[in-house]
């Protein structure tokens, strides 16, 4: 062993060009990202803010301000899609933290092991199963669960969005928040329990405070995960073609079911508008993942000065 | 230095190009031999004439692929003559796939397949000079309702003021004391456009803003199948026991009552071509479709002959 | 005073304890109902057939040659010329036995090459005659008369998934070849390479990007660039290119965490016999990776097995086999687009359901791989 690394020792200026070569390899990898998030952006940016533009161009604020999707008479309006996108996320996170939340404290710090090694595998299969199956439940079961109850009479609704967006955030703000309440250190929970706090106390006092980087970071993935869903929201959604919700009752069509719906069948300006929608759907995206770089560069330096 | 690094940027430019063709080419030659290895009837085997008595046997000897994209309404009786026509004619490979009539004529125009199947008749901005349209077959839509609905006829004046959201209440058009809830399909689906352009929605304001609008003839069956107080529109061959079609104008919907045009939501299934780029496999296919055989499909399947 | 602060206290305890096991009791049944209804829509379609036969229905007419009555047999519904039996399968001429020394073995499609007949393939036309409204026994009678070649209609049964089995199949293994290398690679570079600063932070930032973007772009993108500016078509490598820059991400940052696991100590130890950085990661750091690398390439396929909105308008709906990387014949449908298609075209929701319980089985398999591959990395270090 020792007698080889003295010969390869010997002949390192042969061995330096594929240590190049290889180099020059990897780097050009980790660059097919970044050349991957720039050619998205060009293609679905270029198409989609071509109907804006030169002759017979399609007001933009119309398009923004629009209440109304009826391509059929050249009409594309988008607002009353991003309120709905916006109000089945808001709907989905203030259901979904919670419990995502408790369930992780469960997991963490009350469960008995036995328990846990049952739990957590069905939290991962929970993340692991495709929307298109949560689109088939929540039309099989969710959907005339509603059209019993709401008072329109109609299933396919805001609520029934909320319901399965909620169920499909849970994973993601289960595990994620489970892992930063373990990561805080046994000494906090030993001073607060030295000082007289209950577990409970402990728990709701200190643990998700320390904890409250890796909750906020779910916080954000789970958004971003409830606004991008497509397949399973566009069986249950309504996909009215205008018109603000006015109730958890009313329907909705968020931006992304728009494109689903009608994308294998569009063509000309039409196709053009879904990628506009694309484009809008796009910003919202960035502006989540901004939030999440600045999030977790700043929340961690905090911990860390701590 | 500078120049080393510019050759190394190309060397490595080269390489990674290389060894990506190379990566493409392997599995594409894998893929091919498990494509042989899994089915051996589509092994081209060049063996001895055919000398069996094949009365029915294709004069010529077609091949090719015929890519057919347009319409989904009319795919019961377009996969079954597929179907039968590929029997016949083994190297002819027909790929259909259901993107909405809009979509089908569009890529007829760009090129993009070799026949485009329509379920409306053409808009005066598609027909172009070359594009010929053949008519297949009839279809009825019929207006869906759940079966627990007691209505059982509706006029196309009040169809227009349901789906236009004039008329809001099943008791308006002698139903039950519920409000009605509206299912209709996405935009550019060829059945909605007919549908729209039969009840003349346009002219009672278009469609009502807040009806439920769902993908696929399934899904609107779906819809009205689990909601007492919906209505909704299929083509005639997705009307099964989950919904109830209803009459309209007095009439019932049948495919006799549709082909002699006394039922009023009817429309034609097209193929749409350029003549001047039709491969006899193209030609023969349509030909089939309107032979004896071909229109026995159409029947078999909800639709409509054209004779 | 005190006492009833302490009650205060322990009823608010009683009140945030009993909202935790809520929470949890809550996430676990909505799993099982999920599961249940799945499985009780979905299980009574699940069978051998299921399994085992293509989608659709196939039509093929074959030329048979007769024979001199092989063997009699006591039945109406007997072909002796041919070696086969006849039954009656919802309303449908249907084989139900076919002799040892059949005929019918050695049947000829059109293009002359071996159609073998099957049990269960239905007949519907024997020469000229359609013997479809007929019964087993008329059928048999029909069959019989005559010798020499008599030309059969068949039409082998579908409504299975085996299109969409190996669709997935294709288009998971091309997505790795594409994704593995690159992702790996990448890994490498960032952990192993990189010095911080305006580069790494570029590609950083890429990454998460690419993880955040809906799968919805990728189907727009992947349809505008791959469908319709490279021209490939609904095809299984348009789709296959779609999920690879999707899954890069994924396997990029868990091949990291697996290389990060890796103690500094182990490369300064090969450094110090001389080996060179390219030598150390491809004799030291690869192989303590693996493990990892084996987890990310099992996530990605869990990924694509349940993809939909990026597959549809990139490699359509098609179920079939594809026959081609490109163009009309590569069309491909996975479990999951068919899935959702079945809904969406045919309302069968106890089909779809019956892929449904097929794709979980495929997860829970595919997590319960990657649990024991990081069971066995963790107990192989723990010795070392």
């Amino acid at each position: 062993m020792n007698n080889n690394a003295y010969k390869e020792n010997l002949i390192s200026r042969r061995k330096e060009y594929p240590e190049k070569v290889f180099k020059g390899i990897f780097l050009l990898s980790a660059l097919v990202s970044v050349l991957s998030v720039i050619a998205i952006i060009i293609f679905v940016f270029s198409k989609g803010l071509q109907p804006f533009f030169g002759e017979d161009a399609y007001s933009f604020l119309e398009f923004i301000t629009g209440l109304k999707w009826d391509p059929g008479n050249d009409v594309y309006g988008v607002f009353y899609m991003i309120v709905g996108s916006l109000l089945a996320t808001l709907g989905a996170i203030v259901l979904g933290v919670p419990i995502g939340l408790l369930t992780a404290v469960f997991i963490a710090e009350l469960a008995p092991k036995e328990l846990v090694a049952f739990i957590k595998p069905a939290i991962e299969l929970l993340a692991g199963i495709p929307s298109v199956i949560y689109g088939a439940f929540g039309l099989g079961v969710i959907v005339p669960i509603i059209n019993e109850i709401s008072p329109t009479g109609q299933g396919e609704s805001l609520l029934a969005v909320i319901c399965v967006l909620t169920i499909m955030v849970l994973p993601t703000i289960i595990s994620l928040s489970e892992a930063s309440i373990r990561a805080v250190p046994k000494s906090y929970r030993e001073a607060s329990l030295g000082l007289g706090a209950s577990k409970t106390q402990t728990i709701f006092k200190t643990v998700i405070p320390a904890a409250r980087s890796g909750i906020l970071t779910a916080t954000v993935l789970g958004i971003g995960r409830a606004i991008g869903e497509t397949m399973a929201v566009m069986m249950i959604a309504g996909n009215n073609i205008g018109g603000l919700p006015t109730s958890i009752w009313s329907k909705v069509r968020p931006l992304t079911t728009n494109i689903a719906m009608e994308m294998g069948y569009a063509s000309g300006r039409h196709q053009d508008m879904l990628f506009a929608t694309g484009v809008i759907l796009f910003l919202f995206i960035m502006v989540i993942n901004i939030t999440l770089t600045k999030l977790t560069g700043k929340l961690g330096d905090k911990g860390r000065s701590k | 230095m500078m120049k080393l690094r510019k050759v190394l940027v190309a060397v490595l430019t080269i390489a990674m190009i290389a060894a990506l063709s190379g990566c493409g080419k392997q599995d594409n030659t894998t893929t091919d031999n498990e494509e042989t290895t899994s089915s051996p009837e589509a092994t081209a085997t060049p063996g001895t004439e055919e000398t069996a008595d094949t009365t029915e046997s294709p004069a010529q000897d077609l091949s090719g692929t015929i890519t057919i994209t347009g319409s989904t309404s009319v795919e019961k009786p377009l996969t079954a003559m597929i179907d039968e026509f590929m029997a016949l004619n083994p190297d002819v490979t027909i790929n259909y796939t259901g993107t909405g009539s809009s979509a089908g004529i569009a890529d007829t125009l760009a090129g993009a397949n070799d026949i485009g199947t329509s379920s409306r008749t053409l808009k005066s901005e598609e027909e172009v000079d070359g594009l010929k349209e053949v008519v297949f077959a009839y279809d009825g839509i019929a207006v869906a309702v759940n079966p627990a609905n007691p209505i059982t006829d509706i006029s196309t004046e009040d169809l227009a003021k349901i789906f236009s959201g004039q008329i809001t209440n099943w008791s308006e058009v002698g139903g039950n004391d519920a409000s009605i809830v509206v299912v209709s399909r996405e935009g550019a689906s060829g059945t909605r456009d007919a549908f729209e352009e039969l009840i003349k929605l346009e002219d009672a304001g278009g469609l009502l803003e807040d009806a439920t609008v769902v993908e696929g003839n399934g899904n609107v069956q779906t819809s009205v199948a689990g909601n007492e107080n919906a209505i909704g529109y299929v083509s005639f061959s997705f009307i099964d026991e989950t919904v109830k079609s209803i009459n309209v104008d007095g009439v019932e919907g049948t495919p006799e009552n549709a082909k002699s045009g006394v039922y009023p939501l009817s429309r034609p299934f097209l193929f749409v071509y350029m003549e001047d780029k039709a491969t006899p496999a193209v030609q023969a296919f349509i030909d089939f479709s309107l032979s004896e055989e071909g229109q026995g499909f159409v029947e078999e399947n909800g639709g409509i002959r054209i004779d | 005073m005190e006492k009833r602060k302490r009650n205060d206290r322990k009823l608010k305890d009683g009140i945030l304890q009993g909202l935790i096991y809520l929470s949890a009791i809550l996430t676990v049944t909505v799993l099982a109902v999920i599961i249940g209804f799945i499985l009780y829509k979905g299980l009574p379609g699940i069978n051998f057939d299921f399994l085992t036969r293509q989608w659709d229905d196939r039509t093929t007419f074959v030329n048979v040659e007769r024979k001199a009555a092989l063997t009699e047999k006591n039945d109406a519904a007997y072909v002796a010329s041919l070696g086969i039996t006849l039954a009656l399968d919802n309303e449908n001429i249907v084989i139900s036995h076919i002799d040892k020394d059949s005929p019918v073995k050695a049947a000829l499609n059109m293009k002359n090459q071996a159609y073998v007949l099957k049990k269960k393939d239905i007949i519907t036309k024997a020469g000229d005659v359609k013997i479809e409204k007929m019964t087993a026994e008329e059928a048999a009678a029909v069959l019989n008369e005559g010798m020499g070649v008599v030309r059969i209609k068949i039409i082998r049964p579908g409504g299975g998934i085996v299109p969409m089995l190996v669709s997935t199949i294709y288009i998971i293994l091309l997505s790795l070849i594409i994704a593995a290398p690159v992702g790996i690679s990448s890994a490498i570079f960032l952990n192993e390479y990189a010095k911080r600063g305006r580069i790494l932070r570029l590609i950083r930032f890429a990454i998460q990007n690419l993880a955040g973007i809906p799968s919805i772009i990728y189907g727009l993108f992947g349809m505008l660039v791959f469908v319709q500016i490279f021209k490939m078509q609904y095809s299984v490598l348009a789709g296959s290119l779609t999920l690879s820059i999707m899954l890069l991400p994924t396997i990029i940052s868990t091949t990291e965490e697996a290389l990060r696991e890796i103690p500094p100590a182990y490369r300064e130890a090969s450094f110090g016999l001389g080996s060179t950085k390219l030598q150390t990661i491809r004799r030291i750091i690869l192989p303590g990776a693996l493990p990892g690398i084996l987890v990310a390439i099992i996530l990605s396929i869990g990924r694509i097995v349940g993809e939909s909105a990026a597959l549809i308008w990139t490699a359509g709906t098609v179920a079939q086999i594809p026959g081609a990387l490109v163009g009309s014949e590569a069309g491909a449908a996975t479990l999951t687009t068919k899935m959702y298609w079945l809904i969406k075209e045919s309302a069968d929701l106890s089909t779809a359901s019956s892929i449904a319980v097929v794709l979980l089985v495929l997860i829970i398999v595919l997590n319960i791989a990657s649990k024991l591959i990081t069971r066995v990395f963790l107990t192989k270090k723990g010795m070392n």
